[in-house]
């Protein structure tokens, strides 16, 4: 299984030289923002899936930059191919053809320099909440001192200084999605990407959650690519939205989110924001 | 008639005990997959050794002065029987020697179990090449080979030993690999986002995850071990529980052997206790 996986990645490597080139190029006005680098950029991405009697065109010919410091989200039904996409962000899948870059450099496999949350369940299970968000410290390479100040620091900033030696298990899950996204920024990571973070949290969970994702993505700089299906909180969240198709995923369309990098929760009744959530409510379900 | 069924609605639990009361009642004791309180648990665990003994007894009872050969010692026959062992020196020597060659030959297997398994269910590399040969040998009678054991390895404790670990490393093996393979893919693809190379995967994700699995196999395969025992005491040996089972029966002893056999049983219960809490004790986090 493993073997034809990698055979299959080599082929597309080899492949991809040459059209990577072309796409780019027919592609460079794809970008978010012309002032900002990308820091992330994808180009030309394709996922095919062998399927019995066939291949299942999955994500077809994604374009998407995301600034350094950009919060960019991506909706869509589900099964349109977007946690995939976050997956070969992140290195866990490989793309059948386009590529995907950070800093200019080609993703070949996961690293420490994407950080992933999932949607829930990802904690070490026999680690409390202060070993959890030390693990990716660990692989570091760091020492014991050194760990437990960034992570005192880090828990500071997820609030959960008190819970520092609990177990996952007795921990509500929004206090669980908290520590998920502690361990995944606390080794610094140059992207986060956030799958569903907030999927599988009730509504004032979830509200309180977006609160602490907008405070902590202020105060740590981070550049985030998320995926979520819940277009209010895309609009809240993000700097940019992109609308993905169903299968094939292609993008059908990106907004720019036209408030300002400090909101309160009181945007959402703005009539921009009830507007645009309309708008993207049809793009999504193709009444437009 | 007519009247009856009309009265039942949809939703009203037709075996609720009282009118006024509806659900079906989850029960204390029977509920499906339910929990007993500490209290409960030692009374019906008694009860349940009360209730062997009291079933031992009918059938000493029962074949007592029998003619045709019957036999089943009573409990104070045995206790006697077992003493006699105490004071002759030999049940502790016997124990000690049985244990022995369990605790080399049933360690040896589950380390090698655990290796081997972990290997199998963390790389479909390893689990593809080792599949089918351990398929084939999981089902060669490790008993049918003591001759070769004999001609091998020679009448010391090797061949025993070795009978034990070919008795149990296979299914020690496979069912390690089980444990392996249930760890979430989603903690290791967040190891691995962390950036945890795949030792550390492996040392610090599979390994502590699985943990409490492998002692449960652990805990279910020693049972096989000491099976293998037998048939490795049958093998020119003088010390051992097996050895003096086969010799009382020789000699129509069975006050004796029946000694032996509650020795293998209080051995047994004394060692899953044991794996039970090391299991508590090693993976506080699991249950």
């Amino acid at each position: 299984m493993g073997g034809t996986v990698e055979s299959v990645t080599l082929m597309v490597g080899a492949a991809r030289g040459v059209g990577a080139v072309a796409r780019a190029s027919a592609s460079s006005d794809a970008g978010t923002d012309g002032s900002a680098p990308a820091k992330l950029r994808i180009r030309g991405l394709e996922k095919r899936y062998p399927v019995k009697g066939g291949e299942l065109l999955a994500l077809d010919g994604i374009d998407l930059d995301v600034p350094a410091g950009g919060f960019v989200t991506l909706v869509g039904t589900s099964g349109c191919g977007k946690s995939t996409l976050l997956n070969i962000v992140a290195g866990l899948d490989a793309p059948s053809a386009g590529d995907v870059t950070v800093d200019g450099d080609r993703i070949v496999g996961p690293g420490p320099d994407r950080g992933l949350v999932f949607q829930a369940y990802s904690l070490f299970p026999w680690r409390t909440v202060a070993e959890n968000v030390a693990f990716g410290l660990e692989c570091q390479g760091l020492s014991r001192t050194q760990r437990r100040a960034r992570v005192e620091a880090m828990l500071g900033v997820v609030g959960l200084t008190e819970f520092a030696e609990w177990l996952p298990r007795d921990l509500s899950g929004g206090m669980c999605q908290r520590v998920a996204i502690a361990r995944a920024l606390v080794i610094e990571p140059d992207v986060l990407l956030l799958d569903e973070p907030f999927g599988a949290l009730d509504l004032q969970t979830r509200q309180n959650l977006h609160e602490f994702l907008r405070l902590v993505w202020q105060r740590t700089g981070a550049t985030v690519l998320m995926v979520t299906h819940d277009i209010g909180e895309a609009i809240y969240l993000s700097d940019q939205v992109v609308v993905l198709s169903d299968r094939p995923g292609r993008v059908v369309e990106r907004i720019d989110v036209p408030f300002g990098r400090s909101r309160e929760p009181d945007v959402r009744r703005d009539a921009r924001f009830l507007a645009l959530e309309h708008d993207l409510d049809d793009l999504l379900h193709g009444r437009r | 008639m007519a009247t009856t069924t009309t009265t039942v609605g949809v939703g009203v639990d037709r075996e609720s005990p009282r009118a006024g009361e509806r659900g079906r009642p989850l029960g204390r004791l029977w509920r499906v997959r339910g929990e007993l309180t500490f209290r409960w648990r030692v009374c019906l665990g008694a009860a349940g050794l009360v209730g062997v003994v009291a079933l031992w007894l009918v059938a000493a009872n029962a074949t007592a002065g029998s003619q045709q050969g019957v036999v089943v010692p009573s409990p104070a026959a045995t206790w006697d029987a077992l003493r006699e062992l105490h004071a002759e020196g030999l049940l502790v020597s016997d124990v000690l020697a049985s244990t022995e060659r369990i605790f080399y030959g049933y360690g040896i297997s589950m380390a090698i179990g655990v290796v081997v398994g972990l290997a199998m269910g963390a790389f479909p590399s390893a689990e593809g090449t080792l599949e089918a040969p351990i398929g084939f040998a999981r089902y060669i009678p490790a008993s049918a080979l003591t001759p070769l054991m004999l001609l091998w390895l020679g009448i010391d404790e090797a061949p025993k030993i070795t009978l034990i670990i070919i008795g149990t490393v296979f299914y020690n093996i496979l069912m390690v690999a089980d444990v392996a393979r249930s760890v979430p893919r989603q903690l290791i693809d967040a190891a691995a986002t962390l950036g945890a190379s795949r030792g550390r995967i492996l040392a610090r994700v599979v390994w502590p995850h699985s943990i409490p699995g492998i002692i449960d196999v652990a805990r279910i395969n020693l049972a096989a071990g000491w099976l293998m025992l037998v048939v490795a005491e049958l093998l020119a040996t003088d010390e051992g529980l097996a050895v003096r089972v086969v010799r009382a029966t020789r000699f129509r002893d069975y006050d004796r052997m029946f000694a032996i056999l509650l020795v293998f049983g209080v051995i047994g219960m004394l060692s899953d206790l044991a794996l039970r809490g090391l299991r508590r004790w090693a993976a506080p986090w699991n249950r």
